[in-house]
């Protein structure tokens, strides 16, 4: 039996002045089903990841849980090495600083990673009297409006660090369960764990880029693999990689989690 | 800011939105106290330096209602939303690494600094688990999902209801929510089945089913909602997404020994504008479909309606059912083809059919004793008997509705035909006899509700319903019974008793409400008639075939009018703290009974006054204490003034000759009612007294082949006490629901027997203890105990009787693999009664399933009662009146199923 831990997390914090300088690690994960339908025609199935939100002091992370980049080495016959990697999960990693204000996503295409520093989008949250339990978490109801979407957010007032999955954040407590009206995009509470103190502090390595430009690049990169590659090698020594593109029936996506607004 | 803003805006915030809108959008931070209901301060630390990004929470009852944070300088301004009072508001500081400090909000606007101290630790103690039951709360709604607390093994949602911490089910299928029955079961918001929701819970797979909620206070009508009071709690069923767009069905056919046969074949469809119940199902194996049309609120429903019937009159003789579940003793042969079907229209109407027709013949062989004990004297009858029923049940229901906020109608035609042919081959104290009892009501009934609202927010209602019901019986005693005293000794073919009642009631009413900002008043002004004619005869068939009458004094012609005159004015406090309602009708009644046979041409007319108090307190959150209090006149019916004898079974002869039965009932609770639904507790104890006063007693002038029972002019009381109690709990730990119930029961009252007064007092306590546990998806165990104590006393008599039962079950459910599941259970019954040896009884089933994965079908195997248990002896002791009875059982029944689903 898997029982129950109880985990006092007895964080004795070094409170000076200088809060800003103190690197945030994470003490809990909060653990996500994630689930996107991103066919319409095909409500059925929708997209589906294990996610988790890094809660550190006060800033979190958003990251797949999948186990990220796994990589296989072995030998050809020809005596060289032949080096495997497969993505599980999403690449994309939100970063949030409510203190700051600040968003940091990071993101990959290809092997290419990119970083978008953005203002953390401010959420006109309507709190509701209702409450739940939620993994033995007292949490409370919220709702908003955000990109074409109406949210319902359960978050947890003893958990006071205002971050949330995804870009959802500004509650005074971490969010730990979120879906859409329409139950298109659902962030479903799947346990909260300790964290093994992993840094949140923002990546530095990547291009930095804008949200549009990122957008404009993988579309690209899905139309055209090389261009997106040539484009990439330009201003580096390497030439760029050769790929074979196997066009395949790639998954539908007709319905983005962040939608136009229509007013 | 903005999101303080958009948290709802009173009256004086209206006014001064513009400006203050304005004075935002140019970006102020600067304190706006003197302008709107705000709270601002700092925040500092125990060495006086600003603390920034500390939130502050205001918070009502547990719940926030406003945040915000410090600025990088350690100051705060929380804006709240309009209409707020200071009472009860809390406003907490809370950051991490520092201790969290709350205060409480006493004036507004005002200024409240804090001064937190540093503190060790950051966050707070978490729970590593996530596969735990959730319950959710919305203002009155708890939300139950259905998946943290269903098992593979369970079939239909009611499965699953009897497993909720919280919820507990009666014997009869009865929901009771914190120990509160349950007035209906909505599907996704609609109500389908109105109180007969056994249909609902017995059909709907628990698979479908995303979240069961409980709805407190539940007031169904829109137009009356926040403005008069219910206590009512509902329960809904929302659907997942699979259950809302197809045909669904899960199908059973079954066949065994010896010769058994079980099939349930249904569609189920729950889609937004259409909603259906519609099966066919039949079985022999015990299996009492009657038992899903049972109406939960019948007892409410009647005095709405204020139609009283007489029940049955005639009967094949009193037969006790064993105190077993159904399906142990029940022979039948039933089948019932059941249809319910809901529209909503785009228009906001909604149509609804209802109608069932069921047939089955039942069997039962038994053989009694009665001893009844009289101070100096001890009377004992001996009966065999073997019987067969035979019920054509039809039911069919069309309801109109229309739910609007301003604007309800409701209309209800119902129209029953229940008949029964009954048999019974009887052996009563040695002498050999065959009754034939054949009984057929009808009835057709139209109810009508209409309620509007005038001059923008005042409340008009009219309400109509009109019956005819009749239930002409007729039952034959033969041969030559009891000639002695019906036929002068000489020997005859049949006795043959004849009873019909039809009744015409109609109710019609207008009602005026005005709510206000904290009461609604109400008045209300109607009339109703009920008109009734009692017509019965006691006559022999002579062995020449000729009928002659049985004597002079067994024959009834009984007119009845009833006329009722009403004015009610009530009262409705809808608070969110207090809900009284306080009704105070004042009715004068008319009433005249003639029978020209017995020169009997009475009448009474009175005024009377029904006052009705309940009301409820929330003394917290999740806690509330309740009260009611009623008084109600009551006088008899027609069945209390018939001055013919009427042969009600073979045993009884009856007839009335007393005035009309008048009684005064008091009835007052106090409930107190606690749950902490995150914790999953649950916590109830309510007390009821109950006092009756009636002018007249039943008296029972006993001898070795009859009992006579006649209405004797004395004025007599009956009191009760109940206290009850109960308990419920998920224990995380243990994976485990247990619940638990107590009920102490004492009633005192009066009998008159062979002329002597016997007051007898009962005293009945009930225990019931349940935990049911799901371990894992592979391993549940269930286990379910109720204990009765029945003390029975009587002063005039030395002897004092107590009987003891305890019934203990258990189920243990195993599924080694995800397509095989095996399910033990086990009934163990014990009686027992002082300086007798106990009665137990143990009975066993076993259940084997296994999904074949290339069919998409399950077989199951079932045996049940497979230690084969055939008959069963009870002991039942009711006043001074001891039963022994031995029955014979069904014994047992092995059973091959297919199962599909649609």
């Amino acid at each position: 039996m898997k029982g129950i831990l109880l985990s006092m997390l007895g964080i004795a914090l070094c409170v000076s002045g200088a809060w800003a300088q103190q690197p945030d690690v994470s003490l809990l994960t909060v653990h996500y089903k994630f689930e996107h339908v991103r066919d319409t025609n095909n409500r059925d199935k929708p997209y589906t990841e294990h996610m988790v939100l890094l809660v550190g002091q006060r800033s979190g992370v958003y990251k797949s849980g999948e186990g990220g980049l796994q990589e296989q080495v072995s030998t050809n016959p020809d005596g060289t090495t032949r080096r495997d990697t497969r993505r599980l999960g999403s690449p994309a990693e939100y970063y949030q600083y409510p203190n700051e204000k600040r968003l940091v996503r990071k993101d990959m295409i290809f092997q290419s990673e990119f970083l978008i520093t953005d203002v953390l989008p401010v959420m006109d949250w309507r709190i509701k009297g209702d409450t739940a339990n939620l993994g033995g978490l007292h949490c409370q109801k919220a709702t908003t409006h955000f990109k074409g979407r109406d949210y319902t957010a359960w978050f947890c007032p003893d958990v006071v660090v205002r971050v949330g999955p995804w870009k959802l954040n500004g509650l005074p407590g971490v969010i730990i369960e979120a879906h859409d009206s329409r139950n298109e995009v659902r962030f479903i509470f799947d346990g909260i764990t300790k964290s093994g103190a992993t840094s949140i502090l923002a990546p530095t390595k990547g291009v930095k880029t804008s949200e549009k430009e990122f957008d404009r690049l993988l579309e690209t990169w899905h139309k055209d693999p090389q261009a997106f590659l040539n484009g990439m090698a330009q201003g580096s020594d390497r030439p760029a990689p050769k790929i074979d593109v196997k066009p395949g029936s790639g998954a539908v996506i007709n319905n983005p989690i962040e939608l136009p607004e229509t007013k | 800011m903005k999101q303080i803003l958009g948290l709802g805006c009173g009256n004086q915030m209206k006014r001064i939105f513009g400006w203050l809108g304005l004075l935002l959008v140019a970006g102020a931070m600067s304190p706006l106290s003197g302008l709107a209901q705000t709270i601002h301060g700092t925040v500092r630390d125990s060495m006086g330096r600003a603390v920034p990004f500390v939130s502050l929470n205001l918070s009502r009852q547990g719940a926030i209602i406003a945040f915000t944070t410090t600025d990088t300088g350690g100051a705060y301004v929380l804006r709240l939303p309009g209409g707020l009072a200071p009472g009860g508001l809390y406003l907490e500081a809370r950051c991490i690494g520092y201790n969290q400090q709350t205060r409480a909000v006493v004036t507004l606007p005002s200024t409240i600094d804090f001064v937190l101290g540093v503190s060790a630790s950051s966050l707070p103690s978490v729970v590593v688990r996530n596969n735990r039951p959730v319950l959710r709360t919305s203002g009155d709604t708890l939300s139950y999902r259905v998946g943290d607390f269903s098992s593979a093994q369970d079939r239909v949602i009611g499965d699953v209801i009897k497993r909720l911490p919280g919820i507990s089910v009666a014997s009869d299928g009865t929901i009771l929510y914190n120990n509160k029955p349950i007035s209906s079961v909505y599907i996704s918001g609609d109500n389908l089945l109105d109180d007969k929701y056994t249909i609902a819970t017995n059909s709907i797979p628990q698979d479908i089913v995303d979240q069961i909620q409980v709805i407190d206070n539940h007031q169904p009508i829109k137009v009356l909602q926040n403005k008069v009071t219910s206590n009512d709690v509902a329960l809904n069923l929302t659907m997942k997404k699979t259950g809302r767009i197809h045909l669904l069905g899960q199908e059973s056919i079954g066949a065994g020994l010896p010769g058994n046969y079980d099939v349930n074949l249904n569609a189920l469809l729950f889609k937004d504008e259409y909603k259906a119940i519609n099966y066919l199902k039949g079985n022999n194996t015990g299996d009492d479909l009657q038992r899903e049309l049972v109406s939960h609120n019948a007892a409410d429903n009647e005095q709405r309606i204020g139609n009283e019937l007489p029940a049955t009159l005639l009967s094949l003789g009193a037969v006790n059912d064993p105190a077993l579940s159904r399906q142990r003793y029940f022979f039948n042969h039933a089948g019932m083809l059941n249809a319910n079907n809901l529209v909503n229209l785009k228009s906001g109407w909604q149509l609804r059919l209802n109608a069932w027709y069921l047939h089955d013949r039942q069997q039962q062989d038994y053989s009694q004793q009665t001893t009844t004990f009289l101070p100096g004297d001890t009377i004992q009858y001996r009966e065999v008997q073997h019987n067969q029923r035979n019920p054509d049940v039809l039911h069919t229901q069309l309801t109109f509705n229309l739910n609007k906020p301003t604007c309800y109608f409701n209309d209800v035609l119902l129209m029953d035909d229940n008949r029964g042919v009954n048999y019974s081959h009887l052996n009563t104290n040695g002498s050999l006899l065959e009754q034939v009892f054949r009984d057929h009501s009808m009835s057709l009934s139209n109810e009508c509700n209409w309620i509007g609202t005038v001059r923008a927010k005042n409340i008009i209602q009219a309400y109509s319903y009109i019956s005819r019901w009749a239930e002409p019986e007729d039952r034959t005693i033969g041969p030559s019974y009891n000639a002695e005293l019906f036929n002068h000794g000489m020997s005859y073919m049949q006795l043959v008793q004849h009873v019909d009642v039809p009744t015409w009631y109609m109710n019609n009413y207008v009602s005026f409400k005005i709510p206000g900002d904290v009461l609604t008043k109400s008045f209300r002004a109607g009339v109703s008639v009920q008109s009734q004619r009692l017509g019965s005869g006691l006559s022999l068939l002579q062995s020449d075939k000729t009928f002659t009458p049985a004597s002079d004094s067994s024959v009834n012609k009984l007119s009845w009018v009833r006329k009722k005159g009403y004015a009610e004015a009530a009262f409705d406090v809808p608070g969110e703290k207090l809900r009284l309602s306080l009704s105070l009708p004042l009715i004068f009644q008319q009433l005249s009974y003639t029978d020209t046979g017995y020169a009997l041409d009475k009448g009474l007319s009175r005024w009377y006054f029904n006052p009705q108090l309940s009301g409820k307190y929330q003394t917290g959150l999740e806690h509330f204490v309740s009260f009611q209090y009623s008084y109600r006149n009551e006088t008899g019916g027609i069945e209390d003034v018939y001055q013919g004898y009427i042969l009600k079974d073979y045993r009884t002869l009856y007839a009335n000759n007393a005035d009309l039965t008048l009684r005064q009932d008091h009835r007052a609770a106090l409930g107190y009612n606690y749950r902490q639904a995150l914790r999953l507790f649950f916590f109830s104890i309510t007390m009821l007294y109950h006092h009756v006063v009636a002018n007249n007693i039943a008296s029972s002038v006993i001898t070795n082949s009859l009992q006579q029972r006649v209405v004797m002019p004395y004025r007599n009381s009956m009191d009760s006490r109940t206290i009850n109690g109960f308990v419920s709990k998920y224990s995380f730990r243990l994976h485990t629901t247990f619940s638990g119930d107590v009920q102490w029961q004492n009633s005192r009252e009066v009998e008159i027997q062979n002329g002597a007064l016997l007051p007898f007092t009962t005293t009945a306590i009930t225990l019931g203890l349940n935990a049911d546990t799901k371990l894992n998806d592979r391993i549940g165990f269930g286990y379910h105990a109720t204990g009765i104590r029945t003390d029975s006393h009587s002063p005039a008599v030395a002897s004092a009787d107590r009987i003891d039962q305890l019934v203990q079950q258990a189920a243990l459910y195993y599924n080694p693999t995800h397509d095989l599941q095996f399910n033990l259970s086990g009934e163990h019954y014990f009686t027992g009664r002082g300086g007798n040896a106990p009665l137990t009884y143990f009975f066993a089933d076993a259940r084997v399933k296994y999904h074949v994965k290339k069919w998409r079908m399950d077989w199951q195997l079932d045996a049940l009662n497979f230690l084969n248990v055939r008959t069963y002896d009870a002991l039942y002791l009711t006043t001074n009146t001891l039963t022994s009875s031995s029955y014979t059982l069904p014994g047992r029944i092995i059973l091959v199923k297919l199962l599909f689903n649609l």
